[in-house]
């Protein structure tokens, strides 16, 4: 058996059959809408990459914040004690 | 087959002497097409000159390899809808633009195939075969000597297939077949020479590389 099948075709197709099924609107509309979505597309992975760097910077600042909230706390406590100490 | 069929068979010449050279461009042509892609990339409407241009061979090419009018019509279109996709990415590189249309033409039928899982078709026009079969003698081949050929053909490896129906059909030369069929250069000259030997075995062939 084969691995290809071999036809003979009795004539080769007329260029004006062959233009029939020319449809170059039907290419670029497909083009157009495929564009299109790859634009969609690349618009979301930046809007939810911008969201990350919002949650991750904000979540960084809060971390700051509070490291510092303590820090003060920690000085004021520090500060307090040696006060009543001294008194 | 039957040694004194094969012994008549022998007689019978397949000149491709007149298929050495492929399709060459002129460098005006290759500036021109040259000139059409950029405008191409510039603006995709543009692209519409490259459509035309190449839609019939690229027809002429997928139609040889499935024989259906409406899929090779969806492939054709599946085809410069990548071309026009991937238009930024081309670059000149010493072959004309056709070939790389080729390639994807290529491409997809391969995917076409590898997905439906279907055997594979070649659908050769009477009229080609007839040109690149010529006979030596004053008889001309006979209706059992194409089924021979046919045989001869359908027994071939599908590579050896690509690459033959390459030369023969689309005149291309060893540079653009190893480039669409993505071979080095001279795997595509091998593939060729196996092909040759195979039909050395029941006709006469002419063959001056």
């Amino acid at each position: 058996m084969g691995r290809h099948d071999i036809r003979l075709r009795r004539k080769r197709m007329t260029s004006r059959r062959i233009e029939s099924h020319k449809n170059y609107y039907e290419v670029m509309r497909r083009h157009q809408k495929t564009s299109r979505l790859k634009k969609v597309f690349k618009l979301l992975i930046l809007l939810i990459f911008f969201l990350a760097l919002i949650f991750f910077s904000y979540s960084l600042l809060t971390k700051v914040n509070e490291a510092d909230q303590s820090q003060e706390e920690n000085t004021s406590y520090r500060v307090k004690i040696k006060t009543e100490q001294q008194v | 087959m039957t040694k004194t069929h094969n012994a008549a068979y022998k007689n019978k010449t397949i000149d491709l002497t007149n298929l050495n050279t492929a399709r060459h461009m002129t460098e005006q042509e290759i500036d021109y097409e040259n000139r059409l892609v950029n405008e191409a990339k510039r603006s995709p409407k543009a692209f519409g000159k490259l459509y035309d241009r190449y839609f019939e061979g690229i027809f002429n090419f997928i139609l040889r390899r499935t024989d259906d009018e409406i899929l090779t019509a969806d492939l054709c279109s599946q085809t410069f809808l990548k071309a026009l996709q991937n238009l930024k990415k081309y670059e000149y590189r010493g072959l004309p633009f056709s070939a790389w249309l080729f390639r994807i033409a290529s491409n997809e039928v391969n995917k076409h195939y590898n997905k439906k899982k279907k055997k594979r078709v070649y659908s050769l026009e009477e009229e080609r075969v007839f040109q690149i079969i010529e006979s030596n003698d004053e008889h001309d081949f006979s209706e059992e000597q194409i089924e021979l050929l046919i045989k001869t053909l359908k027994d071939l490896p599908t590579d050896v297939m690509e690459v033959l129906e390459l030369r023969f059909f689309e005149d291309r030369s060893f540079k653009e077949i190893s480039f669409i069929l993505n071979i080095g250069e001279s795997g595509a000259k091998m593939r060729l020479y196996r092909a040759l030997e195979k039909l050395k075995k029941h006709f006469k062939v002419n063959w001056d590389e």
